[in-house]
């Protein structure tokens, strides 16, 4: 293109842009900024009288929370259960699928389904299972002599919490499985044939040609759904709202419940931003990651 | 991995069965709503679970479109989604034109905010965007969802659309120029062509997004006549006496729209997700 450096010029790609981000900005930007204010305000809707600046109140309020404490390690448990046997699910299932085999495209299809399924449904489909009192799980855990009574999965302290990460390994694997099946196809396959005739069997071809190349693919998708899943709350809204006491309140849900259900905006931008921040470190690392692999192909 | 023939057995334990443990817990789900749905209540209230109904029946589906709000949520649903990804697709256009071929100031920290805004907690919107709808009176309308919902997906969209446009070769834009094309003209009569299954793709992507989400909607619709499909069922679960053929119903004709067109569109999703950051 030449290279006219006219007044025009210069503005066009600005005026291309400029709806876009001002969209950007009223819609996005500005909340995000109106969130940080809310967080050193006390807004309480039900009592608009007590409402205004309070400084850092609202941090000092929340470090000595004890359920914000616990909320962290639900967080935990809830993003490292979850993540880490999507993985090794997602990884599993990769490999399976990119064999071949009779009826492979339509293996590709069903595992698709729980990526597709809204979270909701996802979420209600699971809880109908592990339902206490007519739910498809009791039934077979009793036929097969595993449990002796009906388990209030749920609603029982001990049950909910591993059940609601179960759903999110089952809606969650796909993601790894396709991510993963693309990393496998894009390895050369004369690697495979110099490994075998060097001699190497099925386990070492794994561990020196395959896992290699899947490396920057796990990674990457592994922080960025880590990243997701400490986001996620619909899942477990939809299955315990946070219950049974406090054994499913994961941070983003506890930080949303607080507004939806106290309408204390104010603390609850502060747990939001507390979370921005914890997560900033992670899309950080993800920022990183994505510009080694992408460096190459785009601009 | 490797062509020998392998004995059967093994093929057996190390290939089918595998497959199929792992295609049953993907799908099982799905059809065990599937089979409730066609049960009527005393088939679901059994002491032992039925795995199969004695009297199929459309009864739960009948109840579902007649007796309760689920056309009303089905149409707030078609509507929001629609007008969400619409106004996402038209803003996107030309500014991902502008960052594809144009070098300027900040356009590649603002690539960086685009990707990154994917990965922020949406809690973080949710609760402001309340406080300022509720000053500009914008609770309780379809208006407030779709303000909402472009928040995360134009950001998507915008990256999204970056990558498609970025892949359509300069030469193109050059021998156009050649013959006298202007460069607004390129943008038509080029590179939207050329990048329509792309932008098709996350059209669609965005539109299913948009007909999933709930937190938004939990939170900004409190009156039957406004609230989305996932706001419906959510409130199934916590009700006294949990009507779970109906719920299994309204769930599977909620997911039916975003399975027909996932199943429409699949090579170009799959091909979209794994080209970059993609909700999951």
């Amino acid at each position: 293109m030449k290279n006219k450096s006219s007044l025009s010029t210069k503005a066009y790609p600005y005026i291309l842009v400029a709806p876009t981000l001002l969209v950007i900005g009223v819609i996005l930007l500005y909340p995000m900024f109106r969130g940080f204010v809310l967080s050193f305000h006390n807004h309480v809707l039900t009592r608009p009288l007590e409402q205004g600046f309070i400084g850092f109140d609202n941090y000092i309020a929340m470090f000595h929370d004890p359920i914000f404490w616990l909320s962290l390690k639900k967080t935990f448990w809830w993003v490292v259960a979850s993540v880490f046997f999507q993985l090794l699910l997602g990884l599993g299932t990769a490999l399976l699928l990119n064999e071949k085999f009779r009826g492979r495209a339509l293996a590709r299809g069903l595992v698709l389904i729980p990526w597709v399924m809204p979270s909701v449904v996802s979420g209600l489909m699971w809880a109908w299972i592990f339902d206490g009192t007519f739910g498809l799980a009791n039934d077979i855990l009793m036929k097969l002599g595993i449990i002796s009574e009906n388990i209030p999965w749920l609603g029982n302290a001990k049950t909910a919490f591993p059940v609601v990460i179960m759903t999110n390994i089952w809606k969650g694997f796909p993601f790894f499985a396709i991510s993963i099946l693309a990393g496998l196809q894009s390895i050369p396959k004369d690697l495979y044939e110099a490994a075998e005739i060097d001699g190497a069997g099925v386990w070492r071809r794994f561990l020196t040609v395959t896992m290699p190349h899947l490396r920057p693919v796990i990674i990457t998708t592994t922080v960025l759904r880590l990243i997701w899943t400490a986001n996620t709350t619909d899942l477990i809204f939809t299955m315990t709202k946070g219950g049974p006491g406090y054994t499913t309140h994961v941070l983003a849900l506890y930080t949303y419940l607080k507004a939806w259900s106290e309408l204390d905006f104010g603390y609850s931008s502060t747990m939001a931003i507390f979370l921005m921040l914890l997560l900033l470190v992670f899309i950080g690392i993800y920022m990183k990651l994505i510009n080694k692999d992408k460096e190459t192909d785009i601009i | 991995m490797s062509c020998k023939k392998r004995p059967w057995y093994i093929k057996l334990i190390t290939l089918w069965i595998p497959v199929i443990l792992v295609c049953v817990f993907a799908v099982l789900p799905v059809v065990w709503a599937f089979i409730t749905s066609i049960k009527d209540a005393t088939e679901i209230h059994t002491a032992s679970v039925r795995y199969w109904p004695r009297n199929p029946t459309i009864q739960n589906y009948v109840n579902v479109i007649r007796t309760t709000d689920f056309p009303t949520q089905f149409k707030n649903s078609c509507i929001i989604s629609a007008c969400t990804t619409l106004i996402c697709v038209v803003l996107s256009v030309t500014a991902a034109y502008a960052f594809s071929r144009f070098k300027f100031r900040g356009s590649k920290i603002l690539r960086k905010f685009f990707i990154s805004s994917q990965m922020f907690p949406k809690v973080l919107i949710i609760i402001p965007l309340f406080v300022i709808m509720q000053g500009l009176h914008l609770l309780n309308t379809r208006g407030s969802l779709v303000l909402a919902y472009t928040t995360f997906s134009l950001p998507y969209v915008m990256y999204m659309l970056i990558g498609y446009f970025t892949g359509i070769p300069r030469d193109l834009d050059e021998a156009a120029t050649v013959d006298g094309c202007s460069r607004t003209g390129i943008l038509f009569r080029i590179v939207l062509p050329l990048s329509l299954p792309g932008i098709v793709a996350t059209a669609i992507y965005t539109f299913i997004h948009a007909w999933d989400e709930l937190m938004f909607a939990v939170m900004f619709t409190s009156t039957a006549a406004q609230r989305t499909l996932p706001v419906g069922l959510s409130m199934y679960i916590g009700e006294y006496g949990i009507e779970w053929g109906n719920m299994c119903a309204a769930a599977l004709l909620t997911s039916l729209p975003v399975i027909l067109l996932f199943m429409f569109l699949q090579k170009f999703l799959i091909a979209g997700m794994t080209a970059g950051g993609v909700k999951g």
